[in-house]
């Protein structure tokens, strides 16, 4: 790890979210993210916790983990593992975003943020965890 | 997250919206919304120059009152969205369904 990394790992919990995002927020700080695109990776995190938090332990009291991965070429990863059901959110198709307001179907959106506000994805299911990567770069 | 309601103007109900709209703050946002809306409102602008964050939580709270008060014959308008907030509307396509004004007041 390299020295502006670090993990924190806690109950998959609503009441978690603004640890982990304080958590993803200074690790970004240190990679030198200015603050719009800081809004952005708290964003696609957000979306990736929140469905982890209400999907994947079905019930249970599950963990997440986050790690802040920061890399030589200035971007910076977070690797998300939660141990719930097997679920890969890359493999959820795009919204429709032309159909007119009564017919726009509401949510479905989470996912799309998380494509459209990060540079690379990536998801694998390995020793009983979801692992999803997130790779952000400066603009 | 607060909304404070600011004023209105040519039937339009201003609300100043603040904070963060997100998967923490949207139900607290509905249940507000809702009590503003059942006195029989049905055209708002919310004015959210000082919303500093939504995420796809808030875009689903924003979708559903618009939804609402359109399916009562009324409309709800935004207004001077930050440009962080901007960027959100624009990549989910919303910016072609719900009116964006510059300033609040607007026409």
């Amino acid at each position: 790890m390299t020295e502006n990394g670090g993990l924190i790992e806690l109950p998959a919990a609503m009441e978690n979210l603004p640890r982990f995002l304080s958590f993803s927020a200074e690790a970004a700080t240190r990679q030198g993210f200015p603050p719009a695109r800081r809004n952005q990776i708290g964003l696609a995190l957000e979306e990736a916790l929140v469905n982890i938090i209400s999907y994947a332990y079905a019930g249970d009291r599950g963990r997440i983990s986050l790690e802040a991965r920061p890399r030589d070429d200035g971007s910076l990863a977070f690797l998300i593992r939660d141990r719930g059901r097997p679920f890969n959110p890359l493999a959820k198709a795009d919204p429709d975003l032309d159909s007119e307001l009564a017919e726009r179907p509401v949510g479905g959106l989470g996912i799309y943020l998380i494509r459209q506000f990060s540079d690379e994805t990536d998801w694998q299911r390995c020793e009983n965890e979801n692992r999803l990567t997130l790779v952000f770069t400066k603009p | 997250m607060e909304i404070i309601k600011t004023k209105e103007k040519d039937g339009y109900a201003i609300f100043a919206v603040k904070g963060r709209l997100d998967a923490l703050t949207a139900a607290d946002f509905n249940l507000m919304v809702e009590e503003r809306i059942k006195t029989g409102l049905d055209r708002l602008t919310f004015d959210l120059s000082e919303l500093d964050y939504i995420s796809s939580a808030g875009l689903r709270a924003i979708l559903s009152t618009a939804k609402q008060l359109q399916a009562r014959g009324g409309e709800l308008r935004l207004a001077a969205l930050q440009p962080g907030v901007a960027t959100v509307f624009k990549v989910s396509g919303f910016d072609k369904i719900i009116p964006i004004l510059k300033h609040p007041e607007d026409d």
